[in-house]
């Protein structure tokens, strides 16, 4: 995938769509703000990053319309723009360092490509900085990583082009005024420390996106054929039912969201996922008392029932 | 014109039945069976539903037949309809428990589906896939 299909597919995003892939552009550049000693200034660098992440996830945070940048937020957006450019010299001295040293070229060609990386990645922790101005990502920052990528042989523009197809994919759950959840990328998108779980599998995140139509089937193939039991077991085994409790904690939003609204059987389900037990022995079977011991234990684990 | 409870119970077509409530996941017919309306009745093994505290929690005839005793009733020969006696019907497959009944004065039975309505019907009008048949009676005599 080239970087004209990239950078098509970044414009046919929405606002937020594109804070959440530029600031997905800053989480990545982290491990690569350690730069060479020859690079002067080199911890500015990575202060400048984790700066541009906070403020993106403050803004992301506040939604709505983003407020206008002042001329403060302008330069420092620029003293981010012109901070890549330490990264390309990075960049370039690993290159060299792979033509003039066969022998280890292959580990010089990856921090070749690691540093370009990080260049196109820093432009577009700009461009989530200043995203106010909806002039953002600039492509340039992409084409450069893309650039950088496919100069050191390596294909890390296909990921990256996958991302930007994944929020595509994710258009109705997240528009111009509705920021993209924190969790859509894993952990990354807002990182609080070294994210452990970022790299989502494309499969994965296709998933999750898909969960909330499979959820719906699923529970009204369920409800449609156990409705004349009164056997909870009948109800539990059914196989649309085992479905639901195999998708595990993706689950529970939605689990969560059917009994505020209707009291339905998810008990077993929710038992079975969470192991936990919030209902009294002298509430069993009493089902708004049992849904309504469940959604105070949601409450207080932090579940939220506002699945789409 | 075949109605969607005559579809789940194909029974119901040749029998005179009336619907008499509206739909509720709030009891179903073990509760129904023994008179009360507020509380889901199964030996479910994660135990979040109501069952007899000194009853195994399996889907036995066994079981079930603990279950009605705590409650004052024991086994009966049938569902002819007695003078000052409570009669239920259980129905089970296959060997396991799946619906109560319970007799109404007139010699009809009242059935919960479920989480759909409760009806008043004949016995065999449920007898079928999804509720087998009627395996054993009880009855519990009231004070006159």
């Amino acid at each position: 995938m080239g970087a004209t299909v990239v950078t098509d597919q970044i414009a046919r995003l929405s606002q937020w769509a594109r804070v959440a892939f530029a600031t997905r552009c800053a989480a990545r550049l982290q491990p690569f703000t350690v730069l060479p000693e020859f690079v002067p200034d080199n911890t500015k660098h990575q202060k400048i990053v984790t700066e541009a992440q906070e403020l993106a996830q403050r803004l992301a945070e506040a939604g709505g319309v983003p407020p206008e940048p002042d001329a403060a937020t302008w330069e420092f957006a620029e003293s981010m723009r012109a901070s890549s450019s330490p990264f390309e010299q990075a960049m370039r001295w690993a290159k060299k360092q792979a033509a003039d040293c066969p022998a280890d070229a292959h580990v010089y060609r990856a921090a070749a490509s690691a540093y370009g990386a990080a260049a196109g990645y820093l432009l577009a922790a700009s461009d989530a900085y200043v995203h106010a101005k909806r002039e953002y990502p600039d492509p340039r920052a992409f084409e450069s990583f893309i650039e950088c990528a496919n100069a050191c042989g390596c294909h890390d523009d296909a990921e990256a082009a996958s991302e930007v197809d994944l929020l595509w994919l994710g258009r109705r759950l997240f528009d111009d005024e509705d920021p993209v959840p924190e969790t859509f990328f894993g952990r990354a998108l807002w990182p609080d420390g070294e994210p452990q779980d970022w790299r989502y599998s494309r499969k994965r995140l296709v998933e999750l996106l898909e969960l909330p139509e499979r959820f719906r089937s699923l529970a009204n193939m369920w409800r449609n054929d156990t409705r004349t039991t009164s056997s909870v077991t009948e109800m539990a085994m059914h196989p649309a039912y085992q479905r639901i409790v195999g998708f595990g904690r993706d689950a529970l939003p939605f689990l969560v969201r059917e009994l505020a609204e209707s009291s339905e059987h998810w008990f077993w389900a929710l038992k079975s996922i969470t192991g936990a037990n919030p209902v009294t022995p002298e509430d069993r079977g009493r089902i708004d008392s049992m849904a309504e011991a469940w959604l105070l234990w949601a409450k207080e684990n932090e579940i939220n029932g506002n699945a789409s | 014109m075949v109605t969607p409870l005559e579809q789940c119970f194909p029974g119901l077509i040749d029998e005179a039945y009336s619907i008499t409530s509206d739909k509720s996941g709030r009891y179903n017919c073990i509760a129904w069976a023994l008179g009360e309306n507020e509380r889901w009745w199964w030996p479910d093994a994660v135990e979040e539903y109501h069952w007899p505290e000194s009853v195994a929690r399996e889907e036995s005839v066994a079981a079930f037949l603990q279950a009605f005793a705590t409650m004052g009733y024991s086994p009966c020969e049938d569902g002819e309809l007695e003078t000052g006696v409570h009669k239920i019907a259980l129905y089970a497959r296959d060997g396991k428990p799946t619906h109560a009944a319970r007799q109404l004065p007139d010699g009809l039975w009242t059935s919960k589906l479920g989480s759909l309505q409760d009806i008043s019907h004949t016995l065999n009008a449920l007898i079928g896939d999804r509720y087998g048949e009627v395996i054993k009676f009880f009855g519990r005599r009231i004070a006159n």
